[in-house]
């Protein structure tokens, strides 16, 4: 796996480091055939493959000190310049988005705030989440992705029953996206289910999200950007989004220009 | 590249500017040559004692998307003190030498030992051929001491 996307995934590093835990625990007979295979005359075999370099103190890192030479070298593979388009071409974006929702609090909760059913604030209320959004492209200039989006937690606090105190949700969406010098541009349709929860309100609110955005990327090195999102709710009028990201790729250029 | 990886995080300045034959992640020494996406220098390094050949390559891509490199396929010819003509293959014990790829703006760099069984003169390489280049551009490279460490 690159290096690159390693640190955001995560759950894969957890994962990863389980798995070696859980082999070098165990009487693993690829130790004993690494240590044959360096002292005879077989083809020699990767240290980088037999232990696990870095990870434990009984197997001290692989250092390539004797030679960087193809064929004599113990630690680096051939190619490893080209190995992260060995791993599939995805992106990975964090970042932060507002919510806004014109008028969809139950009204319940607008009753028990006001004592009459009337909608609260009159605009409706806003919603600050965090965003985490990995895709990967269906072919040139088209993607897909999977957002997750989960926040408004600094209004857990407030007196307003209508305001939402906690929402998630989680977001699929098909989009086509262009170069136009260092930006790269975007829409697409994004839909799935929103989860909301209101003060004094024992259940949460469930609601469909169909929404239409557009992005703009910066490329600020052929492997990160920064960049922009705004959307409008297709289902409910008046409710939008919009929202700020960094972007990892593990292709330069989302592997888009050619 | 992949140790250099969480620096480039940092400094999200990584990317190869074509042309440059400057990375500050390697560096280009030896002769230079461009040919297609490809900036590739060329460099001998003292023979190892079996009288094994030693060039090191390192490239980077001038384009934004991926390009060829084939150090393995490379048209390379040796040259013996007597002017005897023979030609070279990588060493490659494991198989390990393949056609790859090489990201957009991004750098690499290999080592490649070439033996022979009478000590080589001059190795001529056709930087044209690593990049699966139309027209020949052919790189010739002294030989230089001998080194009598294990390689």
């Amino acid at each position: 796996m690159n290096t690159r996307i390693s640190p955001l995934l995560a759950g894969v590093l957890v994962a990863a480091s389980a798995h070696t835990a859980l082999a070098d625990d165990d009487d693993d007979d690829a130790d004993v055939d690494a240590e044959v295979a360096v002292t005879t005359e077989v083809p020699p075999t990767w240290a980088s493959d037999i232990d696990s370099c870095c990870v434990t103190s009984e197997h001290p890192p692989c250092v390539d000190s004797e030679s960087d030479v193809v064929g004599y070298r113990q630690c680096t593979r051939y190619g490893a310049w080209g190995s992260n388009l060995l791993d599939p071409d995805m992106f990975v974006q964090v970042g932060m988005n507002m919510r806004h929702f014109a008028g969809s609090a139950p009204m319940a909760a607008a009753r028990a705030a006001t004592g009459t059913p009337e909608r609260p604030h009159g605009g409706g209320d806003d919603a600050l989440m965090f965003d985490e959004r990995i895709g990967y492209p269906v072919t040139t200039g088209l993607y897909l992705a999977f957002d997750f989006e989960l926040g408004n937690f600094a209004n857990a606090e407030s007196k307003n029953t209508t305001d939402r105190d906690f929402v998630l949700d989680g977001l699929f969406s098909f989009g086509a996206r262009g170069s136009l010098g260092p930006f790269s541009l975007g829409a697409e349709m994004a839909g799935g289910v929103m989860q909301s929860s209101f003060p004094k309100q024992p259940t949460e609110q469930t609601d469909a999200v169909f929404e239409a955005r557009g992005r703009a990327e910066l490329w600020l090195a052929p492997w990160f950007t920064v960049g922009g999102a705004i959307g409008a709710s297709l289902l409910d009028r008046g409710d939008w989004m919009a929202g700020l990201y960094l972007g990892v790729h593990t292709w330069a250029y989302a592997g888009d220009r050619y | 590249m992949r140790t250099h990886a969480p620096a480039c995080l940092a400094l999200l300045g990584c990317a190869y500017q074509p042309g440059s034959f400057h990375s500050v992640m390697q560096d280009f020494s030896g002769q230079q040559a461009s040919v297609d996406c490809l900036d590739l220098s060329v460099e001998r390094r003292p023979d190892l004692p079996d009288h094994s050949a030693v060039v090191r390559y390192a490239f980077g891509n001038r384009c934004d998307h991926p390009v060829v490199v084939d150090l393995g396929g490379a048209a390379i010819v040796g040259r013996t003190a007597a002017g005897q003509q023979v030609q070279l293959t990588a060493y490659d014990p494991r198989h390990e030498i393949q056609v790859l790829r090489i990201d957009g703006r991004a750098v690499g760099r290999e080592a490649l030992a070439y033996p022979a069984d009478t000590p080589i003169s001059e190795i001529c390489i056709d930087a044209a051929s690593i990049a699966h280049g139309s027209s020949a551009q052919w790189m010739c490279l002294a030989t230089r001491s001998q080194l009598v460490e294990v390689p």
